[in-house]
């Protein structure tokens, strides 16, 4: 990782030095060692730039507001939030130049970030250069977590998740932190019509997430950024996992690992397709 | 002076929920919260909580009162009323952030809806002997352990807790025959352990920090920091301090019949400022992240000649972005 960290360094001077970008999004350390985003703008930061198995941040959310002459780090779960991005024309490929980063998976404290484990895109999806060896892809998602969840009788369900949901503090960390979540004017937050109202009501929490989980159904990656971000522990994966097999079920689809292919829901036909 | 052995803090909880509401640290998950202490739930003390007690001074939404009219009368019913209640278990950090809320919400314009509650909470302190990382507390001339502030403190000091009341409230506790006499030698080992935690919290140096900050508003530092701010409200929610609110009105339609109620709202969102003809005095995250601090550490300041912050290091622990405030302070020094 340290000879992948030099090239990132390498090139992003590059790319600033030929004026290619202005901004090179990756990772960094805090004073207090802390791995997160970092934004290089003059050549002399591009020494900061660092690559190692803490940078776990989904750095696409950053495109949002950053979207021309930038270059980016792109793990997997990110290249493939990209493609979405570009796919649904929130960016235009041309506008970034995608630094790819082949990943074994994540770590918090020596431990393998859960959407690590079962994540079957470690080599990005989309890049302009690809830094560091290929990594071996593990193989189908079997999707146990929700198979298990799934399995439970309604009532059961819904006490679970009344009991998560119920702790959510309308933080909008989840929301924010995810590159999906790119809406001008949130419903969750909209006055006029009003969906969800200012305080916080019990009966209102299962509406804020289920929203969050219809939303980003077909574009989420699940890079687990929201779930990591949540401070008070809910398990969001858990629930846009659930949405993510449906998905695929339903239409065949998952986010994030073809261009050419259309979003779900713009190319469904209830008519003639069985399933549905 | 009195000591009440480790074991009998279960007994001591169940004995005081006899009379009080009981609101305490409890794990969920491998997570630790505050929240009111239900039948099956245990006291947990080795870490401080993720939510802050402001919560339940401040909560997220409150309904402050009804109000209905008929006829031509308006008739409004205030919310006022709360019950006796122990906060057991609050760390010193969370018991200064209660008293600088004490001086913002009171004053000329008092908030009688905040003095209710905390005259009602009888405040038991745990002394902090296992400051968490991001912990800065000392930096604010407090620190792990209390001299006042509190009703009760207890400091673990081996078997036992030592147990020092600073008011009758906290007098009246240790009263139960589940303490015991302390000695001189309790009181001198709790005195080592504090010493030893006190060593163990980063100090920041914080002299000067509003003049600073009165000549840095347009300084291009604040572009450099906020840029990975994600704009959500984890500093300003888990923080103990931060009590910005809004307060809307919901009611029936076609009749005057409703509820005013209070709700947290954060200057980090830009609907905070955002006004009616679409303006926003704090447009972008710079504005929004340089708000958060000049709050804190010069108006504040400025206002109540103390800190904004106590440095519990919760913004630090649990921001997504790695934005850190005492980095933030360094660079301002």
């Amino acid at each position: 990782m340290e000879k992948t960290q030099k090239e990132i360094q390498k090139l992003a001077k590059r790319l600033l030095k030929e004026k290619k970008v202005d901004l090179v999004i990756g990772y960094e350390k805090s004073e207090s060692g802390k791995t997160r985003p970092f934004f290089a703008t003059k050549l002399e930061d591009t020494d900061r730039l660092v690559w190692d198995k803490s940078c776990s941040n989904n750095l696409a959310v950053y495109l949002l507001e950053n979207k021309e002459k930038v270059a980016i780090v792109a793990k997997g779960c990110d290249s493939r939030s990209i493609l979405e991005l570009i796919k649904t024309n929130q960016i235009k490929r041309d506008d970034v130049f995608i630094i790819g980063v082949p990943c074994n998976g994540m770590e918090s404290n020596g431990k393998l970030l859960e959407n690590c484990r079962v994540c079957r895109y470690r080599n990005p999806v989309i890049c302009d250069v690809l830094l560091g060896e290929k990594v071996e892809e593990i193989p189908e998602d079997n999707y146990e977590d929700v198979k298990e969840i799934e399995s439970l009788p309604l009532e059961k369900r819904l006490g679970f998740w009344k009991n998560e949901f119920q702790r959510c503090i309308k933080c909008f960390a989840c929301r924010n932190v995810c590159p999906m979540c790119y809406c001008d004017d949130c419903i969750l937050e909209k006055k006029d019509p009003q969906w969800v109202s200012k305080p916080r009501k019990k009966e209102e929490m299962f509406l804020f997430h289920l929203v969050r989980a219809f939303h980003t159904a077909g574009s989420c990656v699940d890079c687990g950024s929201c779930e990591r971000a949540c401070p008070v522990g809910i398990p969001l994966r858990l629930l846009y996992r659930k949405v993510a097999k449906d998905v695929k079920e339903l239409f065949d689809y998952e986010a994030g690992v073809d261009l050419k292919e259309k979003p779900p829901l713009t190319k469904f036909d209830l008519e003639n397709d069985e399933k549905l | 002076m009195k000591k009440i052995p480790k074991s009998r803090i279960k007994n001591l909880v169940r004995e005081l929920e006899k009379n009080y509401d009981i609101i305490a640290p409890v794990r969920t998950g491998e997570r630790v919260f505050f929240k009111e202490l239900g039948p099956d739930d245990e006291v947990y003390l080795k870490s401080n909580p993720t939510n802050s007690p402001k919560e339940f001074f401040l909560p997220y939404s409150e309904v402050l009162f009804e109000f209905k009219k008929t006829n031509d009368e308006f008739e409004l019913k205030p919310n006022l009323e709360s019950r006796e209640r122990i906060l057991f278990g609050i760390r010193p950090c969370d018991v200064h952030s209660l008293l600088l809320l004490d001086l913002i919400s009171g004053g000329e314009f008092e908030d009688p809806y905040y003095k209710e509650k905390r005259e009602k909470t009888t405040l038991v302190s745990f002394s902090c002997l296992e400051p968490m990382d991001g912990c800065f507390c000392t930096s604010f001339g407090t620190g792990p352990s209390l001299k006042d502030g509190a009703d009760l403190l207890l400091t673990d000091i081996g078997d036992y807790y030592l147990a020092e009341p600073f008011t009758r409230k906290g007098e009246k506790i240790i009263k139960s025959k589940l303490f015991e006499n302390a000695t001189k030698r309790d009181k001198k080992i709790k005195d080592e352990r504090i010493k030893k935690a006190e060593e163990k919290i980063q100090k920041l140096d914080l002299e000067k920090i509003p003049e600073k900050l009165a000549s840095l508003f347009d300084d291009k530092l604040w572009d450099e920091l906020s840029k990975r701010c994600i704009s959500c409200a984890i500093c300003t929610y888990l923080c103990p301090t931060c009590y910005c609110f809004d307060v809307i009105d919901e009611g029936k339609m076609f009749t005057v019949d409703g509820k005013r109620i209070r709700c947290w709202d954060t200057c980090m969102f830009p609907s905070f400022t955002r006004l009616a003809g679409g303006e926003n005095p704090r447009a972008t995250k710079k504005e929004r992240l340089r708000q958060r601090i000049y709050h804190k550490f010069k108006y504040i300041p400025d206002r109540y000649e103390k800190f904004g912050c106590v440095g519990c290091g919760r913004c630090v622990r649990y921001c997504p972005a790695g934005i850190d405030i005492m980095e933030i302070i360094s660079q301002i020094k």
